[in-house]
């Protein structure tokens, strides 16, 4: 059914854009004539055919790669057109056909490689002038590997770059990190460049990722400028790393389409889900674990008739099933571009469907673009790239940060998946009479509202409209001297709108309920303005010069507004003006940026390479004692083989370059008028009549100043044999000063946290990157590329006392993390784990304790060593969250047409403390419990497996077992096989004609992991929380995020 | 052909010259361009400089006694656990134990006497009073650059050091060496720097400050301004603050208070309602009897109260609540047998203070583990009903005539003035339908019997554990209400009600012992 949709939608959107270029720009239709060209490709030296080399129209992008026998033939719409032959390891070589249809060409091997342009921010340079730590996708070469999205692209090829699907939000982006825990203040999310227009950070959301919301189609290049020394270009911005995209142009040459379309299917990993107890063990635990408690204390407390006679259960509900499904995802892109001397066009739209894995999450996606760039005269060129596209989607659950439930209660937030983990297995899903069971609950339990129930019949819709625009004019004014003014806008609009009918209870709380809902809206607009002089000059003897001064401002405005309505007079009518009591309001922020920065390269005689850059960054985020930051940097590069005195090494070493380069970025990230005290609303009543009145609700800080990163960074880059061995390999060592941190502050001073600049974070790191080229055969082709990075993170100092700084809260309001001197940041704090007590330890005194401890409840280290075991007083570091070493390893192999690719990342070291064990570890008897705890201590006979305590004994000791310790801790080394391709290319001599290139494709992401991370992934993560401000203080938590799905993909790319 | 080109090319030259013109133009206005204003919230940079500004700050200040003294269980009233830590932990009231909600542990610790200095709710309770300190002394330090006319100023200040006094009076008798703060933090460096006070320094300052508001504030206020702070509330402020510096025995402090309570007495501006169970009507706010009262009106976007969710008991919602959500109710502060036990035969008080849930479905749905849960004793004086879901139109009594009668009588007999204190316990009496005290009574006697006077009169207004500590007793009191909770409580740890003397003070927010070094943990804990 869907795929005739899915090709009338293919038809009807092919010919729509065709309809729309046709009458805007005109395209001679002339190039419908062609010929064919053919011929072989040799080795100059050799005399081998060459295989595999490519064959382009000179001008456009339209060509072909040689054969196996090194054969190849092209159409071409003139014989007067120019042939290009390109080949790593060989000189590029242009032949003019002059009116041949055949052609033989020997190619030469060359020893120079990285003449490919990187864009590096602020302009482009070519590979080998780059002085920086830079890493660059060029998703040319990338294009014939079947890559579902940009991310994947990205992901295992940068060493020191982690590019994570850390849950399945449907619609959700990816995750990156770059290099390093640099800012710990602020956010952690780089900062993102697309076409050279930085977005707010508002953009970097998950869903509004560029990475995720540009199809990976559209995108021409992706670099990752890696550490302050790449990154101080972009000043305050830059300090987390910046990722640039640059998308495709239209090339000038015959009109070419493209379209590629997937359809895939999402479901959870088993070993992703935490084993629950079924029907029966439950109704066990429950009967014994009173039992347990009337030994114990004497009591005899009845045992419920639901818990007397467990056997007569099976498996009962299994609420994980219930709530989960595999999931349908459906994308379909389409292309058209071409060009002539005056107008390229590039045209795209595409259409993403998906499902979410668990119930009632969907997300559908319409986006477009047009980038179109004219020559208007020799000196004067315009250009718009314009990309519109509208979502909308059903997201009751996020797998917010927290704790909650997955629908909303009374005034809770929604949204939390972790809690199928607690309902109980002896409530079936549908009554006798095929109605939903209202209320999930047992004796004892929580009477949570039926979840399934309730994510089919609660609205929570979310839609938003995205527009990304960018318009430039360049003018060459001498030879050498350009300038480029652009005009930045990015506008998007969301309106989220739920409801609750009255047949979703409360906790507690059965239906009907009074029905409640809500309507928000975010808005926001950014403008960006650059205007930029270039000047590039190549002077006499080997010195070139290129010099960039840009000043530049960005404004953002933003608007929300959130209504909550109470007291719906039924389910009819779902929009607040059925609601009889309404609150909310709405807000308005703004911030601005100002921006003066220059560059200068230097190079002499491709040998000796110079970068400095400044830039001088003024921004309404901070107090007026500190709102101009200055980030200078300098980088020095030295290509070695373009010595003359290397020469006889040129038949082994093609290229090496050695890189140092210092720069110091900053970070803006915390928020608007942080630095301004903020009062409140907060009133009274006098007489009966409000009085309204306000109250200081934050702290002052005129003097909040920038984060600053400083960094140096020594680099090197070689090149082997032809280019069948490349190595990049860096060192740096970055100091983080004032960071920006929440700090919690003494309460007596009337507020309980600020925003301050607080002390020295030192990061030290290695990266290594390894790309070969294993095997290049006619058949068959197999390629490398590997890397491998390690960082060490240390704090150097906090504040003028020096006291360690505690983060993150458990749900019992103690501090998860901690942050000292001398060690990493946001290390795991809580009780250290000994056993459990024995009733020698409980008639020791030496032994210490808790009021109101019985053998079988935890035995914790007494760190104070007071004698007692006190919360917080007795926490001690009991984990580190980083790991020693990551590394990514990719392999493709390519047989004839078929092609493997092959993606594999992992970390090692690294240990995560797993935040859902304050529900998981509930063994009050509230909550249903893991199938571990059947191991548990039930007494002196029947002691366990001496990690899983008794149910008896006080609330205390119960309490313990959810609160953090380094049981709650586990290593989160993998191995994770991210990403398995297969494709296969049909034949020239099926695809001749009216077909260039047809191939089809099957993959499957997030394949597998190895690891030693119990029932869960390792790499999950909420996303808003490594992001949140001051997230970083408490890293490596697992919350219950929505789980990361494996995603097998079916389809197929044509370009005709 | 190529001329047209060229001419074009000359224009478009001058254009270019132009647009980069307009753009410098832009640009110069750079330093306007960062000075961004928040539209959303008011920046106190820019705040406290007019009459009315200031009196939002004051109308702000009085907001926090609403937190303070409330008790919510959902909604968005305000509150915090101070109800927890004043009559909960006493033996007026405990809670019923629901082994399904154990979310609220710490606050039941408060009541085992089982607090640990990491509690949230102690925490909390702290962490409100301090920021209701702030915002006084806030006005305190602004108020002089604001033109005034001199009675305002005195008003508005008088207002101030009232509630001010009033938080650290609470502070010092929960925590005793807490920090003293009678300027404004103004920024972050000042916070590492604040130290720690003495018990003495800090009713100093509380007196101080009470004293000048006696003398700055009017004796009642107009209609309209119902439920400000008045003279007579600050000199009952005074009185109970010399009862409380003294320990029975000493005669210095007890003077002291007479003069303050005979000043309100002898106002004649207070008088006993007539009918005690009409002093909880929503229509009866700031009688006759009210000295200083909480104000919240159910009328009011968050200014409401919502005691009747926190105290009725466990899902007893429709019954005891009134038409919302038949689950509500969280079966907090319930009054003990004890205190069931300690009402004479025929006080109407009984009657006006506790009401009685009797649950239809009995060990149906669901299973209640109090035994008592079929017929179960609720806190009354705040039952009305709400008009909305979470919405009571409930006041607070912080001071009430009938207090300043007792504890008048009360520091009489201290002084040795017993004969003098009958008519006062007795006009209380005679209002709860009984008969006045016998006279002929020893000191002890009469205090024996003021101080079950005390205890019911003001059942459930939060004053029960202080003054179990005024008065000495709470150590012997609360380790035998300890054993009788026991007896019936079958799930109470063998380490619960272990009172000593150390546990009087609360132990100090582990929060800020670890933030500011300057702060010793009291003793013990």
């Amino acid at each position: 059914m869907w795929e005739i949709r899915h090709r009338n939608k293919k038809q009807w959107i092919s010919m729509a854009i065709f309809i729309v270029m046709q009458t805007l720009f005109c395209y001679s239709i002339g190039y419908a004539q062609t010929q064919t060209v053919s011929g072989t490709v040799y080795d100059a030296s050799s005399g081998s055919t060459l295989p595999g080399v490519n064959v382009v129209v000179k001008g456009t992008t339209h060509g072909t790669s040689t054969e196996a026998n090194g054969t190849f033939s092209l159409d071409v719409s003139s014989l007067r057109d120019t042939l290009v032959f390109s080949f790593i390891g060989y000189k590029t070589k242009a032949v003019p056909i002059k009116g041949r249809t055949s052609i033989d060409v020997k190619l030469a091997s060359q020893a120079i490689q990285g003449n490919e342009m990187v864009v590096v921010g602020y302009g482009s340079q070519k590979q080998q002038d780059v002085t920086g730590s830079v890493g660059t996708i060029q998703m040319k070469s990338v294009d014939s590997q079947p890559i579902v999205g940009a991310n994947e692209a990205l992901s295992g090829q940068i060493a020191g770059v982690q590019v994570n699907t850390t849950n399945g939000i449907p619609g959700g982006g990816p995750e990156v990190h770059i290099r390093g825990v640099g800012d710990i203040g602020a956010g952690s999310n780089p900062l993102y460049v697309v076409d050279g227009y930085p977005l707010p950070e508002s953009s970097s959301s998950q869903v509004s990722n560029p990475l995720n919301n540009i199809p990976a189609s559209d995108i021409a290049s992706i670099s990752v400028l890696k550490g302050p020394s790449a990154t101080a270009i972009y000043g305050s911005r830059g300090s987390n790393g910046v990722v640039l995209i640059t998308t495709k142009e239209g090339k000038k040459g015959k009109l070419k389409f493209h379209a590629d379309a997937y359809t895939g299917w999402q479901s959870i990993p088993d070993q992703e889900v935490t084993p629950m107890m079924n029907a029966r063990q439950f109704a066990t635990f429950m009967k014994q674990s009173i039992e347990d408690h009337n030994r114990v204390s004497g009591s005899n407390n009845a045992i419920p008739k639901e818990y007397q006679n467990p056997s007569q259960y099976g498996k009962g509900t299994d609420w994980f099933s219930e709530l989960t499904r595999v999931a349908p995802q459906q994308n379909f892109n389409f292309s058209a571009s071409g060009g002539n001397d005056n107008i390229t066009s590039y045209f795209s739209g595409s259409v993403l469907r998906q499902k979410g894995v668990v119930i009632g999450s969907d997300y559908n996606r319409v986006s477009f673009r047009a980038n179109v760039h004219a020559n208007l005269s020799p000196k004067l060129s315009l250009g718009v790239n314009f990309s519109p596209n509208y979502s909308f989607g059903h997201n009751g659950v996020t797998g917010a940060v927290g704790r909650g439930l997955l629908t909303a209660d009374n005034g809770g937030n929604p949204g939390y998946f972790g809690e199928w983990e607690v309902l109980s297995p002896l409530v079936p899903v549908h009554q006798s009479d095929g109605s939903y069971t209202p209320m999930v609950g047992s004796p004892g339990l929580f009477a949570f509202p039926n979840p399934v129930l309730a994510l089919n019949q609660m609205t929570h819709k979310k839609n938003t409209t995205h527009l990304l625009g960018n318009t430039f004019v360049e003018y060459d004014f001498l030879k050498d001297l350009s300038f480029r003014s652009t005009f930045n806008v990015n506008w998007e609009n969301s309106n989220e709108k739920i409801f609750y009918p009255s047949t979703i209870g409360g906790v507690f709380n059965p239906p009907p309920t009074i029905p409640s809902g809500s309507y928000g809206q975010d808005k926001f607009l950014n403008w960006a303005n650059e205007n930029r002089l270039t000047y590039d000059h190549d002077f006499k003897g080997g010195h070139s010069v290129k010099l960039m001064a840009d000043v530049s401002e960005q404004r953002q405005v933003t608007d929300n507004v959130n209504f909550n309505g109470d007291q719906f007079a039924d389910n009819s009518i779902k929009t607040l003006n059925a609601a009889s009591v309404i609150t909310g309001g709405t807000y308005a922020s703004s911030w601005t940026l100002v921006s003066y920065l220059g560059r200068l390269n230097y190079s002499y005689k491709d040998k000796y390479l110079l970068t400095a850059t400044v830039r001088r960054d003024g921004s309404s985020r901070f107090g007026p004692n500190n709102r101009w930051g200055t980030f200078p940097s300098l980088a020095l590069g030295w290509r070695i083989t373009n010595e003359p005195w290397m020469e006889k090494y040129s038949s082994w070493l093609n290229n090496l370059k050695i890189r140092a380069s210092y720069g110091i970025s900053g970070n803006n990230q915390i928020g608007n008028f942080t630095y301004e005290s903020q009062l409140n609303s907060s009133n009274y009543v006098f007489g009966g009549s409000l009085a309204s009145g306000k109250v200081v609700n934050s702290l002052s800080n005129p003097s909040l100043a920038w984060e600053r990163t400083a960094e140096a960074d020594l680099g090197l880059n070689a090149g082997f044999i032809n280019g069948r061995i490349k190595v990049d390999l860096d060192f740096y060592r970055s100091r983080t000063k004032d960071l920006l941190l929440n700090l919690n502050i003494p309460e007596s001073s009337g507020f309980s946290t600020t925003i301050k600049n607080i002390g020295e974070v030192q990061n030290k790191g290695f990266e290594l990157g390894v790309h070969t080229k294993n095997v290049v055969k006619h058949n068959f082709m197999w390629s490398t590329n590997f890397n491998f990075a390690m960082n060490r993170n240390k704090t150097l100092s906090l504040g003028p006392s020096g006291a360690p700084i505690q983060g993150g809260t458990s749900g019992e309001g103690h501090p998860t993390n901690i942050t000292k001197i001398g060690k990493p940041v946001g290390m795991f704090y809580g009780y250290k784990f000994l056993g459990l007590y024995n009733q020698s330890d409980i008639n020791n005194s030496n032994v210490a304790k808790f009021p109101g401890a019985i053998p079988g409840n935890m035995k914790v280290a007494d760190i104070n060593g007071d004698g007692k075991i006190t919360p917080v007083s007795d926490f001690t570091t009991i984990g580190n969250p980083y790991p020693d070493f990551t590394y990514g390893i990719t392999n493709t192999l390519r047989y004839k047409g078929l092609s493997l690719n092959l993606v594999i990342t992992g970390s090692y070291g690294a240990e995560r403390m797993k935040a859902t064990y304050e529900s998981l570890h509930n063994i009050d008897g509230v909550f249903n419990v893991p199938v571990e705890m059947e191991n548990r201590y039930r007494s002196p006979q029947n002691p366990g497996d001496g990690r899983h305590p008794t149910t008896a004994g006080s609330a205390f000791a119960r309490v313990m077992y959810r609160d953090v310790s380094t049981l709650n801790v586990f290593n989160a080394s993998y191995l994770w096989f991210k990403n398995i391709t297969l494709g296969y290319t049909l034949p020239k001599s099926i695809t001749n004609g009216s077909f260039q290139n047809i191939q089809l494709y099957t993959s499957i992401q997030n394949a597998f992991i190895i690891t030693p991370y119990p029932n869960g992934n390792p790499v999950s993560s909420t996303y808003s929380n490594a992001q949140s401000y001051g997230g970083a203080l408490s890293p490596g938590i697992d919350w219950n995020p929505y789980p990361t799905p494996r995603v097998i993909t079916v389809g197929i790319k044509v370009d005709y | 052909m190529k001329i047209l080109m060229t001419k074009k090319f000359d224009t478009m030259k001058m254009k270019i010259f132009l647009s980069s013109l307009i753009i410098g133009i832009v640009l110069t206005g750079c330093s306007d361009f960062l000075n961004q204003n928040p539209e959303s919230f008011t920046s106190s940079s820019t705040f406290y400089k007019n009459k009315s500004q200031i009196d939002e700050a004051l109308n702000g200040a009085y907001s926090g006694l609403q937190t303070l003294y409330g008790a919510s269980l959902g909604g968005n009233a305000p509150s915090s656990a101070f109800w927890a830590m004043t009559e909960e932990r006493s033996d007026n009231t405990t809670f019923e134990y629901n082994n399904a909600n154990r979310g609220f542990l710490q606050r039941e610790d408060i009541d085992y006497f089982l607090v640990t200095p990491d509690n949230n709710f102690t925490q909390g309770v702290w962490q409100d009073i301090y920021s209701g300190i702030e915002q006084c002394n806030t006005i305190l330090d602004r108020i002089d650059n604001v033109d005034l006319s001199s009675a305002d100023h005195d008003q508005i200040v008088g207002q101030t050091e009232f509630i001010r006094a009033l938080y650290y009076f609470n502070l010092v008798r929960l925590w005793g060496n807490v920090p003293l703060l009678t300027k404004a933090i103004t920024s972050p460096d000042q916070t590492d720097k604040i130290e720690q006070a003495k018990p003495s320094a800090v009713y100093q300052q509380i007196i101080s400050d009470a004293k000048d508001a006696a003398s700055k504030l009017p004796a009642t206020w107009s209609a309209s301004n119902a439920g400000r702070v008045t003279k007579g509330a600050a000199h009952t402020l005074l009185g109970e603050v010399y009862m409380t510096m003294d320990q029975p025995g000493n005669t210095d402090n007890y003077n002291k208070a007479i003069a303050e309570f005979k000043k309100v007495i002898q106002s004649g501006t207070y008088s006993l309602m007539s009918n005690y169970s009409a002093l909880w009507d929503p229509q009866n706010k700031n009688n006759s009897e009210s000295v200083f009262e909480i104000q919240y009106s159910s009328s009011t976007q968050a200014s409401y109260s919502s005691y009747i969710y926190e105290f009725a008991p466990l899902f007893s919602g429709y019954t005891t609540i009134g038409s919302f959500s038949p689950s509500s109710g969280d079966g907090r502060n319930i009054p003990t047998r004890n205190m069931l036990g300690t009402y004479e035969n025929g006080d109407q008080r009984k009657d006006a203070s506790i009401a009685w849930f009797v649950d239809p479905d009995v060990n149906t749905n669901p299973p209640y583990y109090e035994v008592q849960h079929d017929s179960l004793a609720y806190v009354q004086k705040y039952a009305a009903k709400p008009s909305e879901q979470f919405k009571q139109n409930v006041d607070f009594y912080v001071y009430r005539y009938a207090q300043v009668l007792l504890w008048y009588a009360e520091a009489l007999n201290e002084v040795g003035k017993t004969s003098q204190a009958y008519s006062y316990v007795n006009k209380v009496r005679k209002r709860a339908g009984l008969n006045g005290l016998t006279t002929g009574m020893s000191q002890s006697q009469f205090r024996t019997a003021v101080y079950h006077e005390e205890r019911v009169e003001s059942a459930f207004e939060d004053h029960r554990w202080f003054q179990l500590i005024r008065t000495g007793r709470a150590v012997n009191v609360m380790n035998a209400n300890g054993t009788e909770q026991k007896t019936y409580q079958t799930w109470l740890s063998p380490a619960s009600y272990d009172v000593q003397k150390y546990k009087l003070l609360y132990p100090l927010p582990i929060h800020d012992t670890q933030l500011n070094a300057n702060l010793k943990q009291n003793p013990g804990w």
